[in-house]
């Protein structure tokens, strides 16, 4: 429920307001982006198992999301950003596959 | 690991990627905290952590709609300068040929007036048609050039498709049978008008033309179209027609219109028969020969 309010205040704060990113901030919003979605499916997983825990989604979210930035920061900084931010990406995209095989197992069965 | 090695041991870095994921966390998670219901400030930080995501969200994607339209935008305003230069430039040209107009009607005034200027008016009149100064008006014969049939005309490496060598064996080849004054689609040809390509379009004094090109000569119609084929021009033209497909097509015609070149004039012209004078249309800037070299 809680999840529900917050996602749609988000949802509306974010079209309402359209912020202007920062330059220096925009090759990081995609990754970001990615990071949050993973850490998404992967509470919605726990959910399904019933070890959701709201400490646990705050945590893993936060690390993401600051863990793949500092990541492409850093491959910018040796100029390998696009190689990193790829990495980044396939590593995060692969869980989120992973995350949804699991929630498709235990919602179809199958 | 499982008690069984996999044969393909490079496969545990992906089985890992994929196992260490958000389920182990969560899973040890409840294990520490059974039954313990989560805290306020706990929910509190998922209530923001929800709104960040969905903001996150909604952010990047208004963004990647808002980057579209401006590409459009900014193709539409070069679009448009692309428009307006061009009626800039068109407007220009009608400018030049009017004072042209006005200059050569002056000049016929100033002329007439004598017998010896009367003579120099001819004179005057005849040079400036076979320097493509002036439009011309005869019977001639139409030269096309088609790319073969079945060609791409967008795809530069096409071998059946008309190269600015094949205008210009075309041109030279009428030249040589003796044309007047030739114009390829509606540019006149000078004695300096250049033929040439740019990626894959042909332009003829410095002007992209559009295929089919129809090179006009007027002169002897009938007489050129003999004369042609013979002329090493036109066997190399015929060469290409008969290798790669290229459509070359010559037709008689009893009345041909070329306009006058929009080229501006030479910038420097030699005396014949003084090889160190040059004159320079502006009359104040006469050079002397060694200027003029090429």
């Amino acid at each position: 429920m809680i999840a529900a309010i917050g996602l749609l205040i988000g949802i509306v704060l974010g079209v309402l307001l359209q912020p202007d990113v920062p330059l220096w901030m925009q090759p990081y919003l995609p990754i970001a982006v990615v990071a949050a979605l993973d850490a998404v499916f992967g509470a919605a997983r726990a959910l399904l198992d019933g070890v959701f825990d709201d400490r646990v989604f705050v945590i893993s979210f936060l690390s993401n999301v600051v863990v793949a930035a500092l990541l492409v920061f850093l491959g910018d900084q040796l100029g390998v950003g696009a190689q990193i931010s790829t990495g980044v990406v396939v590593v995060l995209a692969m869980r989120i596959f992973a995350n949804v095989a699991a929630i498709r197992r235990r919602l179809l069965k199958a | 690991m499982p008690a069984e090695r996999d044969p393909a041991a490079s496969m545990a870095l992906l089985r890992e990627l994929v196992q260490e994921d958000a389920a182990v966390e969560y899973a040890e998670a409840a294990r520490r905290n059974r039954g313990t219901p989560p805290g306020r400030s706990t929910r509190t930080w998922f209530a923001l952590t929800c709104v960040v995501i969905a903001g996150l969200l909604a952010v990047s994607v208004v963004q990647r709609q808002a980057a579209a339209p401006a590409a459009e935008k900014a193709r539409q305003v070069l679009v448009e300068r692309v428009t307006q230069t061009q009626a800039d430039i068109a407007a220009l040209e009608a400018e030049v040929a009017q004072t042209r107009a006005d200059l050569a009607a002056a000049q016929e005034v100033l002329l007439t007036q004598s017998d010896e200027g009367s003579a120099l008016a001819t004179r005057i009149g005849t040079l400036e048609q076979g320097a493509g100064y002036s439009a011309v008006t005869g019977p001639g014969l139409a030269l096309v050039l088609a790319a073969a049939p079945g060609s791409d005309p967008a795809a530069a490496d096409d071998a059946g498709r008309v190269l600015d060598k094949d205008v210009q064996n075309a041109v030279n080849g009428l030249w040589a049978s003796g044309a007047e004054a030739i114009a390829v689609n509606g540019v006149r040809l000078t004695a300096t008008t250049a033929i040439r390509s740019a990626g894959a379009a042909i332009l003829v004094d410095f002007r992209p033309l559009v295929p089919p090109y129809r090179v006009e000569a007027i002169g002897d119609g009938a007489a050129m179209a003999t004369a042609f084929p013979l002329t090493s021009s036109g066997r190399a033209l015929k060469g290409v027609s008969d290798q790669f497909g290229v459509q070359v097509t010559i037709d008689q015609a009893a009345a041909l219109t070329l306009p006058a070149s929009s080229a501006l004039l030479p910038v420097r012209a030699r005396v014949p028969g003084d090889p160190t004078a040059t004159v320079n249309p502006s009359p104040s800037a006469v050079t002397t020969g060694k200027e003029g070299q090429p």
